[in-house]
Parts: structure tokens; sequence; C-alpha cells
């Protein structure tokens, strides 16, 4: 270890920065030494020709294949953002009304855990069915894999409030009311994020999976008619525009994370070492 | 007695809670989705729905396409173990790659299915199971690399510097004491992959192109039949084989690491 210690938000980004040059690298090294059609397959270096060099691929303007790529994010993530703040929101009231009814959460909590392993697949078509096609669909499919994350996370966070600091509201004579506002709420924050880790990425991983199955707008049904009609530049480009954005719901997380944690909890590793203890 | 109905109770609760989700299901399904001629609509009730289940089980179509769909999460599954294992030798030797392990294991598990789908399409022959295989790759990968990586820190300072006192090399102490300390978290990584791989598969098989077997082709053409009982039927019992690979390596665990029983609660997340 050197003496000088980087900060550690200094650490994470270059070891983000590193992990995305090693993967844009091997993808771009994967296509150049093997012999796959180079029609059919295009490198980083092709995505960046098709968003900013003219020419290059058919619209021939690139500005011109920008604008045909903006409203189809905007859609996708409108369709993301819906079900994230409709499964956030569900799973924020579930897991405080388990918290403070040991019945509902001895009535429900099992069921749960079953629920959270039906495959989001085979229960996609039945929510089209039910809601048809449209914003309702999205917004369910997209919410149901927030919602679980987010139960599990803040519903073990509510719980992890510390018994001297339960006993100390008590002995000030606070309700269940003053004891959920100012001691578990609080508690859960660091638990809250940890679900929208898995739950912000899921989200536009589940809505581009709507629009692919049930619609015709977006990145997701994009995904499909560039390939069915073999615009294989807008395909990679989309290809990476949706995992990028995905990356980024992660990555928007962990900074919010880092924002509203800064200073007042014990650094997350200390947090991780005294769950495994237990 | 006290101790005994404090332990019945939250079972007891738990079997209410089974109950009112049963009623409930059946008054959705009877009374907002069964058409006026008295058939079944989006939501069939329960006792249709598993009634299919038990024809589907004696069909020999049923567990065919099951169980080309396992073959191909298997595939996956062990792809992402030896992946994952590969990394974790990498971290033995170079510490400072641990960060960057966890990150490939985010962007694993951040991939839309959406995204990466169609590109292994094109680039796989018609016919094969790829799709399947990369996604239930994907889907494993993150709690396996992280499942290796608390199994390397495992390991107690204390236990090594014993090692190293009696004389005992870097090797031994691999083979000894890091090899076995790293046993719980593996086997709790593989619990949670195994069902996450099946389902993985199952998606996978509707962006395949030339496949027409497999429980997510079953699916689809009763998608395309409109048979919503089928449907229910076949959610069903992808979580049935789910939940059975679950159990099956928690199984396994205990028979071939009965220390390991007691301390799985991480398997819950």
């Amino acid at each position: 270890m050197s003496a000088r210690r980087l900060p550690r938000w200094a650490v994470t980004l270059l070891t983000t920065l590193v992990t995305l040059v090693v993967l844009l690298a091997g993808w771009q090294l994967a296509i150049t030494l093997t012999d796959v059609s180079p029609y059919l397959t295009k490198t980083p270096l092709d995505v960046w020709n098709y968003l900013f060099v003219d020419g290059a691929f058919d619209p021939a303007s690139a500005a011109e294949r920008r604008a045909e790529l903006l409203p189809m994010i905007g859609v996708t993530l409108f369709h993301a953002g819906v079900g994230l703040a409709f499964g956030v929101s569900l799973g924020l009231v579930g897991a405080v009304v388990m918290s403070v009814s040991r019945t509902v959460r001895a009535t429900f909590l099992p069921i749960a855990l079953v629920l959270q392993t039906v495959p989001l697949i085979a229960m996609a078509p039945v929510v089209y069915a039910v809601f048809g096609s449209g914003v309702v669909t999205a917004a369910v499919i997209a919410g149901v894999v927030t919602f679980f994350p987010l139960l599990m996370n803040v519903g073990a966070g509510l719980g992890a409030a510390g018994g001297d600091t339960v006993d100390l509201v008590r002995a000030y004579g606070g309700g269940r009311l003053r004891l959920l506002f100012s001691v578990q709420l609080p508690s859960a924050l660091p638990y809250l994020f940890a679900g929208l880790k898995i739950a912000a990425p899921a989200t536009v991983s589940a809505a581009t999976l709507y629009e692919f199955l049930f619609s015709f707008e977006g990145l997701g049904a994009n995904l499909l008619t560039s390939k069915s009609y073999s615009d294989y530049g807008l395909l990679w480009t989309l290809v990476a525009t949706t995992i990028a954005l995905a990356l980024a719901a992660y990555g928007l997380v962990v900074l919010l994370e880092r924002l509203v944690l800064a200073g007042r909890f014990p650094p997350e590793s200390a947090l991780a070492r005294r769950g495994d203890s237990r | 007695m006290q101790t005994r109905r404090s332990a019945l109770a939250p079972a007891l609760l738990g079997l209410g809670g089974l109950l009112v989700i049963l009623v409930v299901w059946q008054l959705v399904a009877v009374f907002a989705f069964t058409r006026p001629n008295g058939s079944y609509g989006a939501v069939p009730p329960p006792l249709a729905a598993f009634e299919r289940v038990a024809a589907d089980l004696v069909d020999p179509a049923y567990w065919a396409g099951i169980g080309a769909t396992a073959g191909a999460a298997l595939t996956g599954y062990l792809i992402a173990i030896a992946v994952a294992l590969a990394l974790g030798v990498l971290v033995l030797l170079l510490p400072r790659l641990e960060a960057f392990a966890t990150q490939l294991g985010v962007v694993a598990a951040c991939v839309p299915v959406a995204a990466i789908s169609p590109i292994v399409v094109l680039l796989s022959p018609p016919g094969s199971r790829a799709v399947s295989v990369v996604l239930a790759l994907l889907a494993v990968e993150f709690p396996m690399i992280i499942g290796v990586l608390l199994g390397l820190r495992a390991t107690t300072p204390g236990q090594l510097d014993l090692v190293h006192a009696y004389g005992g090399g870097t090797l031994t102490a691999i083979r000894k004491v890091r090899i076995i300390a790293a046993i719980p978290a593996l086997l709790s990584a593989l619990k949670i992959g195994a069902p996450a791989a099946f389902l993985g598969a199952m998606t996978g098989e509707f962006f395949a192109v030339g496949v027409d077997s497999g429980a997510g082709r079953l699916l689809i053409s009763q998608q395309y039949a409109g048979d919503f009982v089928g449907m229910w039927a076949i959610a069903i019992l992808a979580t049935a084989v789910s939940a059975l690979g679950y159990g099956v390596i928690a199984l396994a665990a205990r028979w071939l690491a009965p220390w390991t029983a007691h301390s799985s609660t991480g398997g819950l997340r």
C-alpha cells in the first residue's frame, strides 16, 4: 500500500474507468481478432461513428441519427421512471406496514418470499393480458422488479435500529410513530440505497423487456425492429445505449448514496463487516 | 407450552396469509376475469391452474421442455462458476483486483436482457440455445463473484498465522484453511444462483430463433393460443423448478458440508 492513499471516491472512479476500458477493449478485440462478419458485428468505434461521424451509416447525417435515438431513450426512461416510482412507493409502504404490525409481517412475508421467485417473463404476458399495451403495463412490469428488493432491504433496515436507541425513545415517552420517524426510517437509509442499487438498473431492464415484448416504442422495441430491418449500426448503438443507461442508473444511486449518507453513518465496509459477523 | 405456542403462531399466520391470497385470487378470477360464457380470462381461479399443473406433470412434452431449459441453465451456471473461480484465483494472486472483479459482477447484473439477447441471437446459428446460456450466465455471475470474494475474505489472519507458524507455505494455507473457510459463502451463492439460472434460460427462449422446445417456448405458444390457464400453470411449474434447484443444492450442501447448515441464513438475499 502506498503511504499517500487516494480518497475512496477517487479509487471507485478509477476502478470504474479501468473496468469500462477493459470491457470496451475486450469488445473491440473480440471482433477485430476473430473473423466474424463486420456487416453483422459492430465495434465500440463503429458505435462512436454511428453517433458522431457523418456519412458512416444511414441516414447520412450523424445529428439526424442522434435525433432519432433521443425520443427512444426518452420513452424508455419514462417507462423505467414510472415503474421505479411505483415499485419504490409500494415497497416502502409494505416495509413500514410489516414493521409496524407483527401479524401482517408473519402473514405475508413468507408469501412475498415465494412470490419474488415467480419468473417475470412468465408473469409479463398475464400483466399484458390484464392491462393491455401502455404505460400501466410498463409500470407494473418494471414495478415488480423494484418492489421486492425494496421491501426486503427496507424491511431489514427498519428492524436494524439499535436496541439502545429504541429504549431511549420509549424512556422519553415516544410512541410508535415517533420511533418510526425518528429512529427506524433514518437507520433504514443505507438499506434503502442497497435496495435501490438492485432496483434501478433492473427497472431499465424490465422497461426495455416490456417494450421488446409488447410495444412499438422505446429502446426495447427498436432493438427488435432494427434487427429485423438488418440495420446493424443502429442495433449495436441501441445495445450500447441500453446497457449504458442501466449502468448509469446504478451509478446514479451510488452517487446519491455517497451524497446523502456522507458523514452520517459509519463507512459502508464497517457496516458490511458488522452484518457478516451476525 | 409457552415456547411451543410462540413457535407455532408464525406458521399458522403464514398459512393464513396463503389462504387470504388464494381466496382473493379466487374472487378476482371469478368476479373480474370470468367471461359471460363461463370461460376463464387472464386470471383463472387457483384450482383450475393447479389442475392444469397436475395434467402438465404427466405430459412428456412438458418434461422434455423443462429438461431442455434446465440443460441450458446448467451450462450457463457452470460457466458462471468457472468465471467466478478464475476471478477468485486472480484476486488471490493480486488482491488489488478485488474492486475490479466486483464491478465486472455489477455490470453482468445490470446488463438488460433485451439489449444483450438480440446480439447473441445475431451471432449464434439458428436453433442454438446460446441466448439461454448467456442469460443464465449473466443472472448468476454477480452472486457467484460476490460469493467467491466473501469466501476469500472468510479466513481470519489468526488462522493463516497458525499455518505459517507451523511452517506451512501459502499453498498449504490455501489448501488447508482458505478453501474450507470459503465453502459457506460459496454454497450460499450456489443456492441463490440456481433459480436465477433457470429463469434466465427461460427468458432466453423468448429471444432465441429456431428453438422450438423449452419451458419458455411452451409459454409463448400458450400466449399465442390465449390459453391463460396454461400460462399460469407454466408460471407455477417454473417457480417450482426454481425452488427445486435451490432445495437440491441446499440438501447437497448439508450433506457435503454439514457445518454450514446453520450459518446459511445469508441465503435469503
